[in-house]
């Protein structure tokens, strides 16, 4: 059995956690460059404050989204006039209905990998592709198909994607 | 909420990930998310799905931009190395590894900003990077898990859509030696040796000490042992599983929370903190808190998944 050194243990819960963290920040920023960056000042932030986390006053998930969500409100600052943010309102609320311990992100989690593993391979290979390359234009050509035709493809297999998740957690057997 | 305003709402989540959402649709999509719980919940699940994909394919995040395996090999390099992590500005790291993500017609980012950011958040990267590599060094890591030269303690039987913590892939027949691996998502099916079989469902991490002996740092794992086969150990910060010819699954939670439930035939778990020791047995089991306390759990059958799914109508297991 393992006695993990403080700074071990940490390193195990931020590396356990930052998917969890990654997620949350996409709750409240939509475009992937802004949530990466704004991942890295917080994981920055996570390693700078360690000392201060205790884990008697609460999980490391709900210690680190509050960090990262700290970040985003600076970000909103900073960014207001050039982005389509949703209003802070409606942020908070859609935090508030996330919930604090991370219950619904981790159901929605589950039901996104089981809903993948019966995609089939060709629209697999496409999400990938798109989300893998980042730029649609690049992977459009590739393909020899347009960036229009393509993000039209990748639309329809998000909502049937989607479709299965909400049927999923409808269902609610996702332990 | 009926399939019209699912559609609706679909369609403004997917322009709103895109940046294509213009400021009435942005309008209507605040009063119907201010005002309706149903929908809240419908778009946040699209924004998970949306993330989900975005954090399983986005490949490496604990690269070390600058900084190779082989300045890891020495005692001095790890002083540096440590150096570094607590103040990222005495060097600059290179190239932060966040790629473009331009899915839909998203506005450009006006390049100064991102610009002044890639310094600061290479660092940034850097520093998380090299605590993790630093840490995972010093658990005897092999970054690709069966790189080294070392024992091979199991092999990749099947994998749905497994993809290692630096990217890769994970390939079926890929072989896994001594030291950590993170397995950033997916299913993957491993064989080790005497015949166990091992399920792992990603994200986790875990580190190879010997042939029969496991040690899980986060996620979740199920063991099955062939028959007349026991001693197969899963080992947990707070908890050490030994089986006693059976099927199990350990898991690790991101809170802490070590659980273990047996499906057939019996284990033998031990408690680090207290040494106090139990033998559980089919459809039972226990759950280990971060304190090191344990307590009886609720049995619940699908808690793991314990078979690879069936995918294009043929059984996978």
């Amino acid at each position: 059995m393992t006695t993990e050194p403080p700074d071990d243990r940490f390193i195990t819960l931020l590396l356990a956690n930052q998917s969890r963290v990654y997620r949350f920040l996409f709750t409240l920023v939509p475009r992937r460059e802004d949530v990466e960056d704004l991942f890295q000042q917080t994981c920055l932030t996570l390693w700078q404050e360690r000392a201060k986390f205790d884990p008697e006053k609460g999980e490391f998930a709900s210690w680190a989204c509050a960090i990262a969500q700290n970040h985003v409100r600076n970000f909103r600052r900073r960014e207001a006039t050039r982005l389509a943010l949703l209003s802070e309102e409606v942020a908070e609320l859609l935090v508030t209905t996330r919930g604090a311990g991370g219950r619904f992100s981790e159901e929605c989690h589950r039901a996104l990998q089981h809903c993948l593993n019966r995609l089939p391979p060709h629209h697999m290979a496409l999400v990938e592709q798109s989300y893998r390359e980042g730029a649609l234009k690049s992977t459009a050509a590739a393909a020899g198909r347009s960036a229009n035709a393509l993000y039209k493809s990748l639309r329809r297999i998000r909502a049937i994607l989607h479709d299965c998740m909400v049927r999923v957690l409808a269902e609610g057997n996702i332990s | 909420m009926n399939s019209d305003q699912a559609a609706r709402l679909r369609d403004w989540a997917d322009d709103y990930v895109a940046g294509t959402l213009d400021p009435a649709e942005r309008a209507a999509l605040e009063r119907e998310l201010l005002t309706n719980a149903e929908a809240r919940r419908f778009f946040l699940s699209y924004l998970e799905l949306h993330a989900g994909l975005a954090w399983q394919f986005r490949g490496a995040d604990c690269e070390l931009p600058g900084l190779s395996e082989a300045n890891l090999k020495t005692n001095e390099s790890i002083t540096g190395v440590l150096d570094f992590a607590r103040n990222p500005h005495v060097r600059n790291s290179g190239e932060s590894h966040y790629r473009e993500a331009n899915l839909g017609e998203a506005q450009p980012t006006p390049v100064s900003r991102s610009r002044r950011w890639r310094w600061s958040l290479s660092s940034a990267a850097a520093v998380l990077a090299v605590a993790a590599a630093v840490w995972l060094w010093l658990h005897g890591v092999s970054r690709e898990p069966g790189a080294d030269s070392g024992p091979v303690f199991a092999v990749v039987r099947e994998t749905l859509p497994g993809r290692w913590a630096d990217g890769r892939e994970v390939r079926v027949s890929e072989s896994v030696g001594k030291g950590c691996w993170s397995l950033q998502s997916g299913l993957v099916s491993l064989e080790g040796m005497d015949g166990v079989e091992l399920l792992v469902e990603g994200p986790a991490i875990g580190q190879w000490l010997d042939a029969q002996h496991l040690r899980l740092m986060s996620g979740t794992v199920v063991v099955r042992m062939p028959k007349g086969k026991s001693g197969f150990v899963v080992e947990t910060a707070r908890m050490r599983v030994t089986d006693l010819g059976t099927e199990f699954g350990v898991s690790v939670s991101p809170s802490g929370d070590e659980r273990v439930q047996v499906y057939g035939g019996r284990v033998r778990t031990e408690a680090a903190a207290s040494g106090e020791a139990q033998e559980l047995k089919a459809g039972s089991a226990l759950l280990c808190s971060p304190k090191g306390e344990l307590a009886p759990a609720a049995f619940v059958e699908d808690r793991f998944i314990r078979r690879m799914p069936l995918r294009q109508g043929k059984p996978r297991n």
